[in-house]
């Protein structure tokens, strides 16, 4: 039956809640909600770190720059939210990239290594070639990838001449063994002296003993260097370090005593004077009056006045110690210049000096044996006590006896003295005369009476 | 025309080989044609050791050659022609060239400065690329191979030789 309510408009329905009959629904809105912010931010943040990547792509090169990258997406808030994700993207893909360059790196490293280590290895061969470089440049293209224009370049850049060849191997050597390895110490060429040496091993690759310049004499071969000395070196050096010891000891214990010999020649002078020598001449005044002036007699004391009874048993003394003289300076007594002050034969030469002249050439002797042995001590200073051969070999090519008698004779037969030698000899003695006096070996300021 | 001491002399460039690791020991770095498929032109065989080592003392000596006449002060400027048969008449005596090949490529060199100039320039560059061609074909055909046993190496008695097998290859192919 019909309702008359039904012909009056109903009143408007109040319209239900769609959630309110469904409380779930508010949850799967909810989430929608927040799906679309989570699809929002996503969106956004990748678009930022789009934005970042575009930014650190160098545009000349395509590189990413890493580093730009990560301020890009710092700055952008958009990029935040996915910033982990991307930074952690990029450093691993920086790592990968730092890992290729390191493998790249390594492999560039080994194939100079291989190359290094073969066109060292040439500097090994006694006669090379230009042939061998061929040979080597071949292999290596067959064992590395080197690029080929770089191997040809080797052929291009070592000069058509064996020493540039062998100084280029010699290079690659040192690069081979690396900068530690050439700072090394090995065994280098013995010292003067036998002694054992150690060198920098670059410099035994180049064959410089002394890190500097090339050793004395041709090497066997460049690169090459004698380690040990020659067979019989050690003996003959200490042979000669020995003689030279027992040269500079006589020298010491000459100039030791010479002092006192100095004084009694001088006694003798003086006897002298007051002795008329000639045929006949009672010789055993002298010598009694000397000796009883000089007792006792120094040991090795060459010259005995007290066997002297005659002219000849004198000039025989005065030859003995004059000859004892001459080897404790270096001389041997038939050397040139020491004949010129003196000839051993006492008949001819020896006694035409007259008893005078033979005690100057005596005392004069003396001089040289304490200035040699001054030279010497400065010397020693300087070069070592194993070098006495070395020093008395200079010092006698500049030493003159005659230079140092000259000072015991008097002024007034300078003259005459030097006016008796030949032009040559003359020159000769000047010179020595003159070089004597800058070494300080002599000082004729108010020597002579 | 031809040249003796480049063209002529120089191998025609080789087909490129790949990468290096290729064939290792194989005469040639390409597969072989199949049965029943259209035969393509065979590549050229690879240069052994003695041919690459002559060919690179061809090409050095070669080169040295063109060089010194580059850096003479009137290169470009007058006609070098005595300074180039000098220099090839050296590398005749030197046993890098033949006689006939030196008179062929003297034959062509031009009289003109700036044509000589321009010419020289050709044979240095021909010369650099011909001399890596050959060394690139031998080392991908033989890449990893630390020696060539048994065989013995090329010296001066044999450049020629060396020269013409090598030659022989490139012709052939």
């Amino acid at each position: 039956m019909a309702d008359v309510s039904n012909l009056y408009p109903a009143p408007p329905q109040q319209q239900q809640n769609a959630l309110a009959g469904n409380p779930l629904g508010v949850i799967d809105m909810v989430s929608k909600l927040n799906q679309n912010a989570l699809f929002q931010q996503e969106f956004n943040a990748k678009k930022a770190i789009g934005h970042a990547y575009q930014k650190a792509i160098n545009p000349q090169t395509g590189v990413i720059d890493t580093p730009t990258l990560m301020r890009e997406i710092q700055a952008n808030p958009d990029a935040g939210f996915l910033a982990g994700e991307a930074s952690a993207g990029a450093l691993s893909r920086q790592g990968q990239a730092i890992s290729n360059a390191t493998s790249a790196f390594t492999l560039a490293q080994n194939q100079n290594n291989y190359l290094r280590d073969t066109f060292g290895s040439l500097a090994n061969k006694p006669n090379l070639t230009r042939e061998d470089l061929y040979n080597a440049v071949v292999m290596i293209g067959r064992n590395t990838n080197v690029p080929t224009s770089t191997l040809t370049n080797y052929i291009r850049s070592v000069p058509n001449d064996p020493k540039a060849l062998r100084d280029f191997a010699l290079s690659m050597q040192a690069q081979a063994v690396g900068a530690s390895g050439t700072a090394a110490r090995v065994a280098g060429p013995p010292a003067q002296s036998g002694a054992p040496t150690t060198v920098p091993a670059g410099a035994a690759i180049f064959g410089q003993p002394n890190g500097q310049g090339g050793q004395s004499g041709p090497p066997a071969m460049s690169g090459s260097i004698t380690t040990e000395p020659a067979p019989g070196f050690t003996e003959a050096k200490t042979a000669l370090a020995q003689s030279g010891a027992e040269a500079a000891n006589r020298l010491r214990e000459a100039n030791d005593t010479s002092p006192q010999r100095k004084g009694m020649l001088g006694n003798l002078e003086e006897d002298l004077q007051h002795f008329t020598s000639g045929p006949g001449a009672d010789w055993t005044k002298v010598a009694k009056s000397w000796v009883n002036r000089n007792v006792p007699l120094p040991k090795d004391w060459q010259f005995d006045p007290k066997s002297i009874a005659s002219q000849e048993q004198f000039t025989k003394q005065a030859t003995q110690l004059v000859q004892a003289q001459f080897q404790s300076i270096g001389g041997t007594g038939t050397d040139a210049k020491f004949n010129s002050a003196y000839e051993t034969s006492p008949n001819d030469t020896l006694s035409q000096l007259g008893n005078q002249g033979i005690i100057r050439l005596l005392k004069g002797n003396e001089d040289a044996i304490q200035a040699k042995n001054k030279a010497w001590l400065g010397w020693k200073k300087n070069n070592g006590p194993d070098t006495y051969d070395e020093f008395s070999q200079d010092f006698n090519t500049r030493f003159d006896p005659r230079v140092f008698q000259f000072k015991y004779i008097p002024k007034s037969e300078r003259e005459a003295y030097i006016s008796r030698m030949d032009p040559q000899d003359r020159a000769r003695f000047v010179q020595d005369l003159v070089s004597a006096h800058k070494q300080g070996w002599v000082n004729y300021g108010g020597m002579a009476k | 025309m031809a040249n003796a001491l480049a063209t002529d002399t120089m191998p025609p460039a080789p087909d490129m080989p790949g990468p290096p690791p290729t064939n290792a020991g194989g005469p040639s770095p390409r597969p072989q044609p199949q049965n029943g498929l259209v035969q393509q032109p065979q590549p050229p065989p690879a240069p052994t050791h003695q041919q690459t080592v002559a060919a690179l003392r061809h090409f050095d000596a070669v080169r040295s050659t063109w060089e010194k006449i580059a850096k003479n002060p009137e290169f470009g400027k007058s006609d070098l022609k005595k300074a180039i048969i000098d220099g090839a008449s050296k590398l005749v005596a030197d046993r890098i060239v033949k006689p006939d090949q030196a008179v062929t490529m003297l034959s062509v060199v031009p009289s003109n400065p700036f044509q000589q100039k321009k010419w020289v320039a050709e044979q240095i560059m021909h010369n650099q690329t011909a001399e890596t061609m050959v060394l690139d074909h031998h080392r991908s055909a033989f890449y990893g191979t630390p020696d060539q046993d048994g065989q013995q190496a090329s010296t001066m008695d044999t450049h020629h030789d060396d020269l013409a097998g090598l030659m022989g290859h490139y012709k052939n192919g």
